[in-house]
């Protein structure tokens, strides 16, 4: 179409070199301390796969990744399936107070780790809010702690991450023409239909993008997973932190923050193979 | 039609509000990319309650007698600290490194991120209790001492005497303190001592640590918290659902002065001894400073109003006139440090890592 | 039929609208729960926390709003909004690129922009403080390398919310526009452009918080003296749990929401809010 230089590298020159500069260079440097020995905390020049043959013959990472993609994927589903209802009622809503609603919507993701810390804390330990709820509602005998555990770790999360799905789905909801929906419904299809073979459809690209961006972070995030889990929950982000900051055996650190890329970036093409026109990107 | 929504009014005023703001913030920014000036001193120790007491009875007072500015950094556990001072190859941004623990300063000297420290640059180092000093590298100065305590609440438990009520305690409590037991992970220092405990309940000790993991797990039924910080086992004293918990003695004290019905107490078995110290990142900017600031921390009036602040042990051995009650539960006088055991730094920090894992093994 | 009456008659089968909306507010208390909680903690009497509350009071609240952390706040909100601003602007065009353009090492670039969500912050910042150090670039730790780390852990939602914006416009857009005579310059500002504004402000919005709350990153990249809030507040955590950080953690989260209604109202965000375009 054009001549000279194409279009697309111009574009994409500056955020790429920006990416690769900060991003790839100063994580490949640290990360190719997995190829290196560690000994008593200190790292040798001394290459070796023994960081990564440790890593693969203990079940006890086998668990940590499984037990982080489950999480991932987890909170993705319920995010989506919790977003998709509010991000509908923000957009079509007409109440005076949707600035107010949207806002709220966002607090989530702006509570601290103080919150996360202190409130889910309160809610979730044995002789907590939930379980008292619980035992005079006869749902259960006796108290569970519900934390630490997996469990919480997915509410945990899924709490944290709601926005992100109710912001993206309401990008791609925004774009669906309510029109469509009268036109479905004077055709005779009841609401429930038109909710789930119209609407529904056409923002495709953003629960899937709403899905992803959630998952995406899900795998990667530290501080719930830390404050909720424990060393029997451990997820790979907790395992990493342990090893490089607590630790401070980098080889290790780095040969499971390795595999965790690794692997998302594979479980991630997989997706888009099997789904590749309705994910977005 | 409604024609298009994006008339330029719009697109103008946003495009506006974008620079102006930008404008504003810029005109913000630039102060922010001055540098440190090289008569700030940067110390970095610990937040919290902690912060309020240091800067009370240790920052303000060398403020004002060497009429400078000093900039309290509180971010960062001593192995948080210790991650940044070797990415940065020793000039992490402080001059003083008052929160590594003993692990991390054995690292810090062994991979020459830290200033060797001599009686040339802290004179006082001369005060300081011989045996401590000999057990930490000279790249380190120790200012105050912490044992680890037996924490237990006073309203449901009874007083316990050994290492044993906590490792076992079914067999002096019973029924009832199931779930009301703490464990820590040993990224915590505080773990690997009560591993050692352990242990030596046993009939090992710090070269074999196998008596300690059987221990682990008879335990682990009793364990109705595991945490990985100190701090992280906090609101579980106040809720009053731990009961009975190894603690650094210093923190503990303090815990215990701000109402928590707990009792600290020294197990029969003896307890090991935390040295608490100073270094200087061979990167730091203010060294002279900083070695006056650390002979300073170990000033007889910089050590009474800390020590008794914070409730730790003094790092000198030459200071007299306690008040009775500190003296009782704490390190002061030569008897009292003989009788506290000293840490094998060098197995800790060879084994530490086999140890969690193994740790995590078991509680997994 | 336009959008008004629609919805209207969305309401009158109240049936469903009443359920989506009794769906909605249970999300809201499970939303706001824990943080109403901690809120509560910060009006306690004593120096301790307890839930509920004993007592009443507001000195915490003194202490939350003194320099020591209001400094820290405003450090954050500049950080943010200067993340948010350049993220934006480096997504854009690369979102475009994917949009637009089938390319060799497309899938690569898609992996590249998803890599920094997907990895620990704590890795990226460890490492960014390795490279600074490396290339002799000490003097910049503090708001440069900060900024610099957030921007790298932050534009991966801006170039999602904007692809996603570009993927949901109506396919040929630019030919129409094109064959009724629009230059491409031209069809891209008064066309492409404001129907992705919604994504493009979804994605600042992103950017903005992602910086503001995050924290494994930046303790590493922050100078001493002059850090960003989360790392405040962990320093405090890590000693302990006062009264007082419940009382900060509660202003970091009405202080950017209110910066965030304010960029709403002034900038004529109404498309993305109202969504009632498309008549």
């Amino acid at each position: 179409m054009r001549s000279g230089v194409p279009a697309h590298w111009l574009l994409i020159a500056l955020p790429a070199t920006v990416l690769l500069a900060f991003f790839v260079l100063p994580n490949a440097l640290l990360l190719s301390a997995s190829f290196l020995k560690s000994e008593a905390q200190q790292l040798t020049a001394e290459p070796t796969l023994d960081n990564y043959r440790f890593l693969f013959t203990r079940p006890l990472y086998l668990e940590v990744f499984l037990r982080t993609f489950a999480v991932g994927i987890a909170v993705g589903l319920i995010d989506i399936v919790l977003g998709f209802p509010l991000a509908y009622f923000l957009v079509r809503s007409r109440s005076r107070f949707k600035g107010l609603l949207i806002a709220l919507s966002l607090a989530p993701l702006l509570a601290s780790v103080v919150v996360r810390t202190y409130g889910w804390y309160i809610i979730l330990n044995r002789f907590g809010f939930a379980n008292d709820v619980l035992l005079n509602l006869g749902v259960i005998g006796e108290r569970i702690p519900f934390m630490p555990s997996t469990g919480a770790i997915i509410i945990g999360l899924a709490h944290a991450l709601l926005p992100y799905a109710v912001l993206t789905i309401m990008g791609s909801l925004n774009g669906v023409n309510p029109n469509l929906e009268s036109a479905a419904m004077s055709l005779g299809a009841n609401r429930t239909r038109t909710f789930f073979h119209v609407v529904m459809p056409l923002c495709l690209p953003g629960i899937a993008g709403g899905f992803i961006l959630v998952f995406s972070i899900a795998i990667s995030a530290y501080a719930t997973p830390a404050i909720l889990g424990g060393p029997a929950t451990q997820v790979a982000a907790t395992a990493i932190y342990n090893f490089i900051i607590q630790l401070l055996d980098w080889s290790l650190g780095a040969a499971l923050a390795v595999i965790l890329i690794v692997c998302s970036l594979l479980l991630l093409y997989a997706a888009a193979r099997l789904g590749a026109r309705r994910a977005a990107l | 039609m409604n024609g298009d929504h994006t008339t330029d009014n719009e697109l103008s005023r946003r495009a506006f509000l974008q620079r102006a703001s930008a404008a504003a913030v810029l005109g913000l920014g630039v102060r922010d990319v001055w540098g440190q000036r090289t008569d700030d001193l940067v110390v970095n120790s610990f937040g919290g309650e902690y912060q309020e007491l240091f800067e009370k009875a240790v920052i303000q007072p060398f403020e004002k007698k060497f009429g400078v500015k000093v900039i309290h950094d509180t971010t960062g556990t001593s192995s948080q600290d210790y991650a940044k001072i070797r990415a940065s190859k020793g000039a992490p941004g402080f001059d003083v490194a008052a929160a590594l623990s003993p692990p991390e300063v054995i690292l810090g000297a062994k991979e020459g991120l830290l200033e060797k420290i001599t009686e040339a640059e802290v004179p006082n180092i001369k005060f300081t209790w011989d045996k401590a000093r000999k057990a930490l590298p000279p790249v380190a100065v120790m200012h105050t001492l912490q044992f680890d305590s037996l924490l237990y609440n006073k309203d449901k438990l009874d007083k316990p005497v050994s290492w044993a009520d906590y490792w076992q305690p079914d067999k002096r409590y019973g029924a009832k303190v199931k779930g009301h037991v703490i464990n820590y992970n040993p990224a915590n220092l505080l773990s690997v001592y009560a591993l050692i405990h352990a242990a030596e309940l046993g009939g090992g000790g710090a070269s074999n640590m196998e008596p300690a993991w059987a221990l682990l797990k008879s335990q682990k039924p009793w364990v109705g918290v595991v945490v990985t910080t100190s701090a992280e086992a906090a609101p579980h004293f106040e809720s009053g659902e731990v009961w009975i918990s190894p603690y650094w003695s210093a923190r503990a004290g303090y815990y215990i002065s701000r109402g928590i019905p707990y009792g600290m107490v020294v197990p029969k078995e003896g307890v090991i001894a935390n040295i608490d110290s100073a270094s200087v990142p061979i990167g730091a900017k203010n060294k002279k400073l900083a070695y006056e600031f650390i002979n300073f921390m170990l000033e007889p009036a910089t050590q009474r109003a800390w020590c008794q602040a914070y409730f730790c042990s003094p790092g000198r051995g030459d200071i007299t006139d306690w008040p009775k009650a500190f003296v009782e539960s704490q390190i002061v006088t030569t008897q009292q440090f003989e009788s506290v055991k000293l840490p094998d730094l060098d197995a800790i920090g060879v084994n530490r890592k086999d140890w969690t894992l193994r740790w995590q093994e078991v509680m997994g | 039929m336009n959008a008004r009456i629609f919805s209207a008659r969305w309401r009158a089968t109240s049936g469903p609208w009443a359920l989506l909306c009794t769906v909605v507010a249970f999300v809201y208390v499970f939303s706001l729960g824990p943080i109403l909680i901690t809120t509560a903690v910060s009006f306690n009497q004593t120096n301790r926390s307890f839930f509920p509350p004993r007592g009443f009071s507001l000195r915490w609240w003194e202490r939350a709003l003194t320099p020591e952390w209001l400094d820290p706040l405003l450090f954050s909100l500049k950080l943010g909004t200067f993340t948010a601003l350049l993220s934006t602007l480096l997504a854009l065009p690369l979102a475009f690129a994917l949009y637009r353009y089938r390319f060799r090492g497309r899938e690569a670039l898609v992996a590249l922009t998803l890599g920094p969500l997907m990895l620990p912050t704590l890795v990226t910042g460890v490492g960014l403080l390795q490279l600074f150090q490396y290339v002799g670039w000490r003097e910049h730790i503090g708001f440069a390398a900060l900024l610099v780390g957030h921007v790298v852990i932050c534009m991966p939602f801006a170039v999602r919310t904007v692809s996603i914006s570009l993927q949901t416009l109506p396919p040929n857009l630019e030919l129409a526009a094109a064959s009724l005579g629009a230059t491409p310059v031209r069809t891209l500002r008064h066309i492409v452009f404001p129907l992705i504004k919604s994504g493009l402000v979804a994605g600042a919005v992103f950017a903005f918080i992602h910086s503001f709350t995050d924290v494994n990153l930046s303790i590493f990249l922050a100078r001493p003296g002059e850090v960003p809030i989360t790392v405040k507040i962990l320093g405090f955590l890590e000693f302990g749990f006062a009264p007082t950080l419940a009382a900060v953690s509660v202003i970091t989260l009405l202080l950017p929401l209110i910066l965030v209604a304010i960029v709403e109202r002034v900038s004529g965000l109404g498309d993305f809010i109202y969504g009632d375009r498309r008549g």
